[in-house]
This record gives C-alpha cells, sequence and structure tokens, in this order.
C-alpha cells in the first residue's frame, strides 16, 4: 500500500481513507453450504446488501477485499480456502458467516470438518446463528464498517479485534495489546 | 485408459489453482492442445464446491471427472450418536434447499419402525409442508439456472418469490431454512392464526407468476438456443446409475414416489407428474417449472381437505425403535430421497444411511459431459439438479 | 402431460418371486428372505452375489433396472455386510440385497456390481472409503471418494471413534437414558459400537422423574389436573428438588398448595384441550416403556432446566408468563403481501 501503511495517517486523511474503503466493500462469495443460501438472500432485493455498498460477485479473489465464509468448513476444502486468502491483497476483510463456519456448528463432534474457519484464516467478525438471517448478515457487515473506520492501517495487525456479533463487548485480556 | 490411471496421471500436480499441464497433440493437420482443466471447488457455475477435472482437446471435452467430498461433513456417523429426536435436527441439513423432506423421510422411517399411527391433521399439513418447500427448491434451481446461463434477472424474480414462501414456512415453523418441525408422531406445534388463508393467497400469486418464467425462460429463444438438443441422458443409462427426479422424467421415465408408493396422503389427491421426451438440458428444466405447477395443484387440494384435530402425540421420554431395519423413499424436490434405517434395540440408531438423489445425479455427469463444449458444459451441470451437501452428506 | 408409468399387470407376490428366482439361481443363492416392516431383503451367498443382481436385471419377469443404492453395515464381530437396492420401475418392486462379505474385520472383499450397474461405481468407492471393503473388478476404488486423500482410517467402521467426543463430551445438558418400567436406568453392557452407558446425571434424572411422577400420582385427580395452566415448576419442582438437594426451600411449599384450588375457580376453562387429548392417545400406539406417566405429565416440567447451569432464575421456576389463548395479541399475523 505504498506509503499507507508505513507512517501513521494524520487524521482527515485517515478518515477519508477509510471511509472510502469501508463503503467500497467488493465482496468475494465464498459460500460453501447452507449459509451460502441466506448469503445470497441477502444480497437479492428484499434484503440487499449492496445498498451498504458492498458489492458481490467479484471476479476473483485478486479483485476482492471482503471474503465472507458461509458454510461448512471440511478439511479437504481448508487448503483451497487457505489459498484464496492468499490470493487477496491487503488490506483484507474476513466475515464468518453462520455456526459452521465460527466453529464447527452442529458438526462438531465430526471427523472431517474443520472445526470453524479461523483455524486456517483470521476473521474480523464473527456471525452466529444456524443460519443467521439476512439481517444479521447487514448487521454484521455494518459492525465490520465500524470496525474500518477506526482502523489505522500502519497499527491493523497488531490492533486486531475480532468482533462477535451478539457477545461480550469487554475485551479478551488474552489479546490485549502490550503495553507500549 | 483405465479410469485409475487417468486418475494416477491428473492428480499429482493439478491440486485447485496449480499450473495446468499442457500438451500439444495433432488431430489430422489440425495442431490442438490437450490440456486438463480443473474447475475447482470454489467456482460460481457450480452449485458449490464440486471440482471438475477435464480432459480438454480444445473446447471439446473429452473427458470429465468430478471430484466430491470437499462438503463431506460425516453425516452418517454422527447419526448414530444422536438419539431419533437429534437427527431430525441433523439430516435436514444435508439438501439444505428441502430441509422438510429431509426431516420428513427420517421421521417417516422412525414411525415405521415403531407402527406409529400419526394424526390426521399432522399428515395433511406435512403433505402441505413438503409441497412448499418443494416449490421453494425448484424456484432456487430456477434462478441459478438462469444465472449461469446469463439471464440475471430470473435470479431476483425467484428469490422474490422464495422470500414470500419462507415468510409463510417460518410464521409456522420459525425457521426460514432448516424447519425441524417434523417430530417422531407427528409436527412440533399447529399451523397459527390465519395461515392457510395466507397459504392460499400466496399459491395464487405464484401461479400468476409462474406464467412469467414460463413466457421470460423456457420461450426465449436464446435459452431454447442453448438447451435444446443439449446433454441428452438417454433412459437405460439414467436407470443403471439410479438418477430420479426432474432429470429421470426428463427422459420418459415417471417415476416418482408420490405416485408409485404413495406416502402420506398422496395417494388420494391427484398428482401430476410433468415428463419429458428427450432427456435434453431444456426438458429437465420443462420438467422443473411444470413441478411447481403440479405442486400448486396438490397445496390447493390440501387446503381444500384440511382436517382439524391433535397434531402430535405424547412420545416416551427416550424413543427406541425395535430391532430390525427398514428402507423408505420419499419424493425430495430434487430425486427420490430413501433413508435406510437399522437399529438395535437403543436410542440410537445403528445405521442410518442415506441415499441422496444429488449422489447418483452427479455420477451420470461423467456420461453427460464427454463430446461437449466448455459452454454446453455449463449447460448441463446447471440441469442436473444437485446440491452439494446432497452429494457429500 | 401426465404420463403415468403402467405397471405391469403380472406384479408377482413373494412367494411367486422367490420360487421364480430360485429357478434361475437354484437354492443355495440365498441364505434367507426377510420381509419386515415393507422391506423386503433377500439374503444371499457372497459367491453368488453378482449372480443374483444380473438375474434379477436381465430377466423380463423380474426387471430391476433402478439401481438405487450399495452400501455397508458393521455387524459387529461377525465382520459386514453390503446391501444392495434395486427397484423396478415396470413392476414397482423393490428388493434389498444383503450379503455377509466374507473376509470378516481385517480384510473384507467382495465381488463388483459395476459390470452389471454403472452406478455401482461411486456407491462401492464410497462404501470402500467408509468402511475398507475391497472390490473386486472395480475399475479404481482408489483414491478416496469422500474424504480427504490421505486420510487414515475407516470412518464408519464402529472401532472408530470421533476424536471430539471422547476429548471432551457435550457440556450441555445430556440426554435422557433409557429407564425400565420402574424408572430405574437401564444398565448396558457396551458392545463394540453402543452408545456409552449411563452416567451419574441420568441416574439422578430418573430418580428426580420417578419422585415427580410418585408426587403428582397421588394427589387428587382434580387438583393435578386444574394445575396444568399454572406454572407448573414453581408448584412441583421445589417440593420434588426437596429430596434431592441439602439446600431445601421450604418456605415456597405451603404457599403454592392452596394457590391452585382458588385460582382455577374463576378461570372455569383454563385449558380444554390437553385435557382431552391425553386420554385417547396412550391408547392406539403401543410404543417403548416409559415409568408409568399420569395423562399431567406433559405439563410437569420433568427436569428444571437450570440444573448445569447457574441460572437461579430458572431454578428457582420464574419462568415468563404466556399470554393467554384468547389475547388478542397473539391473533392473526398481518398480512404481507
Amino acid at each position: 500500500m505504498g506509503v499507507m501503511d508505513q507512517v501513521e495517517l494524520p487524521k482527515p486523511m485517515k478518515f477519508v481513507f477509510n471511509w472510502g474503503r469501508r463503503y467500497s466493500l467488493w465482496c468475494f462469495n465464498f459460500g460453501l453450504a447452507c449459509c451460502a443460501i441466506e448469503f445470497i438472500a441477502a444480497s437479492t432485493s428484499r434484503h440487499d446488501f449492496i445498498r451498504l455498498g458492498v458489492i458481490p460477485f467479484a471476479h476473483g479473489p485478486r479483485q476482492a477485499d471482503l471474503m465472507i465464509v458461509s458454510g461448512t468448513l471440511t478439511d479437504k476444502m481448508a487448503p483451497a480456502v487457505r489459498r484464496l486468502y492468499e490470493e487477496m491483497p491487503e488490506p483484507k476483510y474476513v466475515i464468518s458467516f453462520g455456526s459452521c463456519a465460527n466453529c464447527g456448528g452442529p458438526y462438531w463432534d465430526s471427523y472431517s470438518v474443520t472445526k470453524g474457519v479461523d483455524q486456517v484464516i483470521p476473521v474480523d467478525v464473527y456471525v452466529p446463528g444456524c443460519p443467521p438471517r439476512p439481517e444479521a448478515l447487514l448487521d454484521g457487515i455494518l459492525a465490520l464498517q465500524d470496525l474500518i473506520q477506526g482502523e489505522s492501517l500502519k497499527t491493523r495487525f497488531a490492533d486486531r479485534r475480532p468482533i462477535v456479533l451478539g457477545g461480550d463487548d469487554s475485551p479478551d485480556p488474552e489479546l490485549a495489546p502490550a503495553e507500549a | 485408459m483405465s479410469d485409475l490411471e487417468t486418475r494416477e496421471r491428473i492428480h499429482p500436480g493439478t491440486a485447485p489453482g496449480e499450473d495446468i499441464a499442457l500438451e500439444i497433440i495433432g488431430d489430422g493437420d489440425f495442431d490442438t492442445a490437450e490440456m486438463t482443466l480443473s474447475i475447482g471447488p470454489a467456482h460460481p457455475a457450480t452449485h458449490g464446491v464440486l471440482r471438475i477435472i477435464m480432459e480438454m482437446d480444445g473446447e471439446r471435452i473429452r473427458d470429465a471427472h468430478p471430484v466430491i467430498g470437499y462438503m463431506h461433513r460425516g453425516f452418517e456417523k454422527l447419526a448414530e450418536h444422536r438419539d431419533y429426536r437429534q437427527i431430525k435436527a441433523l439430516v435436514n441439513r444435508h439438501d439444505w434447499l428441502s430441509g422438510f423432506a429431509n426431516e420428513l423421510g427420517v421421521a417417516l422411517a422412525v414411525e415405521k419402525m415403531l407402527e406409529m399411527e400419526v394424526p390426521e391433521r399432522a399428515v395433511w399439513i406435512r403433505m402441505l409442508l413438503a409441497e412448499w418447500n418443494r416449490i421453494l427448491n425448484h424456484l432456487m434451481f430456477i434462478g441459478s439456472y438462469a444465472i449461469e446461463l446469463g439471464a440475471i434477472t430470473p435470479m431476483f424474480y425467484a428469490f422474490r418469490e422464495r422470500e414470500d414462501i419462507q415468510y409463510l414456512l417460518e410464521s409456522a415453523t420459525g425457521g426460514r431454512l432448516h424447519f425441524t418441525y417434523n417430530q417422531v408422531g407427528g409436527i412440533k406445534v399447529d399451523l397459527p392464526k390465519g395461515f392457510l388463508q395466507q397459504s392460499t393467497d400466496i399459491a395464487a400469486t405464484i401461479r400468476k407468476r409462474l406464467q412469467d418464467y414460463k413466457d421470460l425462460i423456457l420461450g426465449n429463444e436464446i435459452f431454447q438456443a442453448r438447451t435444446v438438443g443439449v446433454g441428452a441422458l438417454e433412459r437405460e443409462v439414467a436407470l443403471a446409475y439410479g438418477v430420479t427426479g426432474p432429470t429421470l422424467h426428463a427422459t420418459g421415465v415417471a417415476e416418482d414416489s408420490r405416485v408409485t408408493e404413495p406416502y402420506l396422503k398422496y395417494g388420494e389427491i391427484d398428482v401430476t407428474v410433468p415428463v419429458g421426451e428427450h432427456g435434453d438440458c431444456y426438458d429437465r428444466f420443462y420438467c422443473l417449472v411444470h413441478r411447481i405447477q403440479a405442486s400448486l395443484d396438490i397445496i390447493d387440494q390440501v387446503h381444500d381437505a384440511m382436517p382439524s384435530g391433535p397434531v402430535n402425540q405424547k412420545l416416551p421420554k427416550v424413543v427406541k425403535a425395535p430391532e430390525g431395519w427398514t428402507y423408505l423413499r420419499i419424493e425430495n424436490p430434487l430425486g427420490q430421497l430413501g433413508y435406510y434405517l437399522e437399529s438395535d434395540g437403543t436410542k440410537t440408531p445403528w445405521r442410518l444411511k442415506m441415499r441422496t438423489p444429488s449422489f447418483s445425479n452427479v455420477a451420470v455427469i461423467p456420461h453427460l459431459l464427454r463430446g461437449t463444449l466448455v459452454p454446453d458444459a455449463i449447460a448441463v451441470l446447471g440441469s442436473v439438479f444437485f446440491v452439494v451437501g446432497d452429494v457429500d452428506r | 402431460m401426465t404420463d403415468l408409468l403402467p405397471r405391469a399387470e403380472a406384479s408377482l407376490s413373494v412367494e411367486d418371486f422367490l420360487e421364480a428366482l430360485a429357478e434361475h439361481v437354484g437354492e443355495q443363492a440365498l441364505s434367507g428372505v426377510t420381509n419386515e416392516y415393507d422391506t423386503l431383503t433377500l439374503h444371499v451367498e457372497p459367491g453368488s452375489w453378482v449372480e443374483v443382481a444380473r438375474v434379477l436385471r436381465d430377466e423380463s419377469a423380474f426387471g430391476f433396472d433402478l439401481f438405487d443404492s450399495l452400501f455397508g453395515v458393521d455387524n459387529r464381530d461377525e465382520g459386514f455386510r453390503v446391501v444392495a437396492i434395486l427397484y423396478s420401475t415396470s413392476t414397482g418392486v423393490r428388493v434389498l440385497l444383503d450379503v455377509n462379505v466374507p473376509g470378516g474385520r481385517d480384510a473384507p472383499v467382495l465381488p463388483s456390481l459395476t459390470g452389471l450397474y454403472a452406478g455401482a461405481n461411486w456407491m462401492e468407492r464410497e462404501t470402500w472409503d467408509m468402511f475398507g471393503i475391497e472390490f473386486n473388478g472395480h475399475p479404481g476404488l482408489a483414491p478416496r471418494i469422500l474424504n480427504v486423500e490421505n486420510f487414515e482410517g475407516w470412518p464408519l467402521r464402529k472401532d472408530f471413534f470421533l476424536a471430539s467426543r471422547v476429548a471432551k463430551p457435550w457440556p450441555g445438558v445430556k440426554e435422557p437414558a433409557e429407564t425400565d418400567e420402574d424408572g430405574n436406568v437401564v444398565e448396558r453392557e457396551t458392545l463394540l459400537g453402543d452408545a456409552p452407558g449411563p452416567t451419574d446425571l441420568d441416574k439422578a434424572m430418573a430418580d428426580h422423574a420417578k419422585a415427580v411422577n410418585v408426587a403428582i400420582a397421588e394427589p387428587a385427580v382434580e387438583e393435578a389436573a386444574e394445575s396444568v395452566a399454572e406454572d407448573v415448576a414453581a408448584t412441583e419442582a421445589p417440593e420434588a428438588l426437596v429430596e434431592l438437594e441439602p439446600e431445601p426451600e421450604p418456605e415456597p411449599e405451603p404457599e403454592p398448595e392452596p394457590e391452585p384450588e382458588p385460582e382455577p375457580e374463576p378461570e372455569p376453562e383454563p385449558e380444554p384441550e390437553p385435557e382431552p387429548e391425553p386420554e385417547p392417545e396412550p391408547e392406539p400406539e403401543p410404543m417403548a416403556q416409559a415409568p408409568a406417566e399420569p395423562p399431567v405429565a406433559a405439563m410437569v416440567a420433568p427436569w428444571p432446566l437450570g440444573v448445569g447451569f447457574e441460572d437461579e432464575a430458572v431454578l428457582e421456576g420464574e419462568l415468563p408468563d404466556l399470554p393467554p389463548d384468547d389475547d388478542p395479541a397473539s391473533g392473526e399475523p398481518e398480512g404481507r403481501l
């Protein structure tokens, strides 16, 4: 990203850049299972996440900056997810949509399911549900947009705090940044 | 070259995203390139995570090998560790577009082994919701098949209808996609007030809009040019592979469990089964659209015949099926879904095998894709109706 | 286009079917026949596996053209069974072919049906992937069709344990254990593949259920019936809880008892529906035995939901009140169209 992530930007510039990034997310719909149907329902006319600025149908991971993993991740599919995540250019975000992508879900005891997509890629927003309603996805996108607005490109990796929708908002002590 | 040798030649080095093996061979006086292309698991035109390795000669496909298992969650093993009330919540997720039909099959299988009488009203409500689920599933395929062929608008129309039906089903069952409404011995709770009236209204609306689908899609000459004569499936091949559902009906065989082995009360009402002639993509889609019409007719008949009464029965705290086994087949929207339930007298099944329609439908894809061009391959893949969760379980 | 399939008039009865089959394949091909729960199963000798399938497909008397499925079943110490299901579209008959796979659990081998039915290809690959049963004559069983290619083990065998369940059992409320007629937990000797045996929590639940059933069977039937509409956990659960936990709450005891009597009187029709329901229901179905449950047992919370959690409100029985049936707010949903 050139010089933008090497220096701490002045506030007005940071505001403008983050404002532009949060309202123009191009999303790579990585629909795996049942949650993909609710994802598609969220993109069609009744719920419509395009009005939030999120455009579906990126032509590939290389043109996307948001990956919404919806559905069960199996061990056979995990290398593909990792590869597709790595193909996305920075800054990139991941929304884990649905209980299977969050933690394995109803297949917690299966021999072929990866218990959560966060075992292979880092996740920014967790949307719980089985399947979550399309409105929950809209809520997750709004939470992600707030996260982007308050972000500093220089320290975004150190400051990463995943958001769990409906979860406890207090910061996780284990993830607290070291006092600098 | 045997299948095993072909696979050994393809697999090293062709994981998703890796380099394609390229060989130039001459065919007559025309230098064509033989290429092995992997339409990988994450692809917009496959219905979910299905990977197809195609050996191609220019644009023509010489052989196709579907690789499945990217959505294998181990349902059959998990079912052995859940009791008879919990497996309903599990099995409605393998074919995620027809959750009601899946759990209906399992509930019927358990009731068959327990030799349980289900209250009348519950049977009719099950039929009503099963038909609504069938329409929901078919609308999804109408939308997705059209979008694969390049027509984007029918997807939005289909989802508009789907939202209305999902609202209706949610008012009764609480779920939009996975209903968990069936219980062993009936259904969970009675329909809310006003459900039947709303169901009648929505059925009338969809019947009116169905004419739009027929005119805009089936009557569209571009659609016809892309699907008529493409991917014709012969009857004997379809039967040998175990293909069922609209894919089989298109070849001229009217094998529909609602008619040939009536379950619930399908024997008491009129069920229409649309059949095709040539078994090509157009006929499969034609059968799909007309199945919606047939389901609307069934829904109207169920509205008229709905009795009153209790909808479930008291169960013991632990439901145990007696020893033995049974096999029950119902008409899933995609084909015939069979459950083989073997029990050893305890509260969890010994073996629950799900014979899913999509597994057999996908098995016939290599036969269909041999010799076709790549754009036709997309038309064929979309018309062989399958859901990847159903294929892999 | 309502083209119903014409059924062959000569759809054979089960006896004729077996006779005709014996004529073609001989008496030794089948080791038995089962016809339970509307499922006709032929137990085939392993040596005649392919022959029986071929006869069923080719002979016009049978005409089993639709290959439904093929899968394996674990048979504990005897090894495995393979079941193939065939269906005839012309006669509407379905038959299951069941065979004990020779070779036991160490090296199960069976001839393949891919020469007869093309659909057997993927079905046999899946059976191999799940059980490890080799099929002679199959064009290529490897690589694994459903699991990851380097997967170790055969998942559907009963000695393949799910790692997550072994590492940590389900932390929520456990499912109820099997109880016999007296309400005592049944202790089973667990064979290979059975669910794990009853735990202490299961036994505590069974004791509680017995106590609750005794408590409501003894008081007069009208009092039990009239307390139906009330928040029953508040009246019944603390009584029974006293017996189990060393922290009794004796104060609520005298209070709820006079309550059910005056309260139902101003509401003569608490819930007319549940009362006639339980009576006709237990008659038709001869189901698995449960402890003798009086009709009102359905209204009694058999186990206070909060046990196992720290939720005091639920333990005290403070469940939210539902609106009564004639509340206008609980009427029709508004039309959306």
